[in-house]
């Protein structure tokens, strides 16, 4: 179990909020996907490689046989992927957009607002869930390295451009200065920083099972009811 | 649906867990749950880590180029938060004693979520579509449900072997039927994969605040009239022939129309799906990463070349790396770097 995959975190938040208001917050939402400048200090953040709210409605978990689920609250999960620590991410949204927190979590219970930070980082804690299985396609690289290597793309792309068009000595001055405009993009992708020893052993320990694993359990036990 | 977004689905499924008790591998008696989460904390991760890159194997979600992230998290109960507060007075008065329990919150059973970023293409390497109607959206996610079972039948029979109602699943039509069942429609997806930040169009908010404050208005003209006992609305009287009660009740009517239509309006655009970035698909993820790092290379080798050199190899540069071709050469999914073992797509 690791919330952590290379250089990403994944954050999993359950919040219980009361019926009568889950509508308020589903407004809130759409009218942010409608300001530029509420999604502009999202996207400012720059560490989230993606993310999502999702209000499930009291009605709304799968019955598969099992039985209606009989609740008081609807609940909003917030699943996050981002780059840096659990603090400094806090840290991050509370300074950054602290009033687009609050009304992101209008609704929740017991909802502290984002400052002070004390209070609203317990509340976080309290009502975080860790991830049991997490995967990156990408952990070697950060959000923003996947946005450099996107400009790296491009800047390629006009190169071959030019390449094709340009005399030899046209094309010498055209990659200065598209070399000028990427020469922060270069950067190696590369691991995490290790998040504890424990996880690195946890890690190596688990490196026999992992193998054991190798799919028999497909073939797991009897069932009891 | 905003489970569409900027090309991608952000497929969020919350599977029912047996309740009861079952054998784990070993011949150990542990519940669904527990066995679950076992099998979970044992699958391969990518490889990213020195001791991950030891182990060697690689996630089952990187034999796909959709999936960018995805997450399994067990959630054994409702979250409690406590009692909520109540205002003294109104409990002293209702003759409520603070110290009775209050209803909390129990599930039935514990739910496993599945909470992927995929992109939402039929065929691998297809381009992000930029709108996606619901039945789109559907068969985008079942393909992808359908390419997971493929891929990785075994890791997915291991997992949901533990969820209710997956002993019927067959095959890949049936898991794939078997996910819907169990999907939550995502509210607010978010992405930031764009290389320039998108233009999209504002919610007219101050005619929207125009629109609702009119009636409104003219409301409480007709309640002023009402409530100081005129015959005709205050100020609206000397223009109109309307009476107070009318004014106030027709007003009224029209400002909870208003509202409930800019609800609905403000509803239906936040549903717009946001423009696909220009490489915010995983094959072309894979392929900048490729790119940059191979580019990075070439920059370090060519310090002081002069032009025709420069101009000759970046020639073999494109001949060697295909710009063109997103597909391969490229990085693979779920590796540090090119300089990782079976790290590149040939």
């Amino acid at each position: 179990m690791s919330n952590i995959a290379g250089k990403a975190y994944a954050m999993n938040v359950v919040t219980p909020s009361q019926p009568y208001r889950t509508w308020i917050n589903r407004l809130i939402f759409m009218v942010a996907r409608g300001i530029p400048s509420v999604l502009s200090g999202l996207l400012g953040l720059s560490l989230i490689h993606f993310a999502r709210w999702v209000i499930i409605k009291r009605d709304q978990w799968p019955d598969l046989g099992q039985g209606k689920q009989v609740l008081q609250n609807d609940y909003m999960l917030f699943c996050s992927n981002f780059n840096g620590t659990w603090d400094q991410y806090i840290d991050a949204f509370s300074d950054g957009i602290p009033n687009g927190l609050n009304l992101f979590w209008y609704s929740a219970t017991k909802y502290p607002q984002s400052i002070p930070i004390t209070p609203f980082k317990n509340y976080i804690t309290y009502n975080q869930v860790y991830t049991d299985y997490y995967y990156n396609a990408t952990p070697g690289s950060a959000q923003r390295d996947i946005k450099c290597a996107m400009k790296v793309y491009d800047a390629i792309t006009r190169l071959q451009n030019a390449h094709e068009t340009q005399s030899a000595e046209e094309f010498a001055k055209t990659y200065k200065q598209e070399f000028l405009a990427v020469q922060n993009c270069l950067g190696d992708p590369g691991f995490g920083p290790v998040a504890s020893l424990d996880t690195e052993r946890a890690d190596m320990n688990r490196l026999p099972y992992v193998h054991l694993q190798g799919f028999k359990l497909a073939d797991q036990g009897d069932d009891h009811a | 649906m905003p489970d569409f977004d900027g090309g991608h689905l952000f497929l969020t499924f919350l599977t029912p867990i047996k309740t009861g008790s079952t054998t784990g591998a070993d011949g150990t008696q542990m519940s669904y749950e527990q066995r679950l989460r076992m099998t979970l904390a044992l699958l391969p991760t990518a490889l990213q880590s020195p001791a991950t890159q030891k182990i060697g194997e690689n996630s089952p979600f990187a034999r796909n180029r959709r999936t960018h992230l995805c997450r399994f998290m067990v959630l054994e109960d409702a979250i409690y938060n406590g009692r909520n507060p109540k205002n003294a007075i109104a409990m002293s008065v209702r003759g409520l004693d603070p110290i009775n329990p209050g209803p909390v919150d129990r599930l039935n059973c514990g739910y496993l979520l599945f909470a992927a970023d995929v992109d939402a293409v039929i065929e691998e390497g297809d381009a992000l579509p930029k709108t996606l109607d619901g039945d789109g959206q559907t068969k985008a996610r079942d393909a992808y449900a359908r390419n997971l079972w493929s891929t990785m039948e075994a890791e997915l029979r291991a997992v949901y072997g533990n969820c209710v109602g997956f002993d019927d699943v067959a095959n890949a039509d049936d898991f794939a039927a078997y996910l819907t069942k169990c999907q939550i429609e995502t509210t607010m997806p978010f992405n930031d994969y764009w290389s320039e930040a998108p233009l999209t169009e504002p919610l007219p908010v101050k005619a929207m605040g125009i629109a609702a404050a009119v009636p409104a208005m003219i409301m409480l003209l007709g309640l002023f009239g009402v409530i100081l006992g005129l015959e005709e609305p205050v100020v609206l009287g000397w223009l109109l022939p309307w009476q107070a009660h009318e004014t106030f009740l027709w007003g009224l009517l029209v400002t909870a129309l208003v509202v409930v239509g800019l609800y609905l309006y403000v509803l239906r655009r936040g549903q717009s799906p946001m423009p696909p970035g220009k490489y915010g698909d995983l094959p072309s993820v894979l392929k900048a990463l490729y790119l940059q790092q191979n580019f990075a290379d070439f920059v370090v080798d060519h310090q002081g070349s002069d032009a025709e050199t420069l101009h000759r190899d970046f020639g073999a540069f494109l001949k060697s790396h295909r710009p063109d071709d997103k597909m391969q050469p490229s990085q693979a999914p779920g590796v540090i770097s090119i300089h990782s073992d079976n790290a590149i797509i040939k």
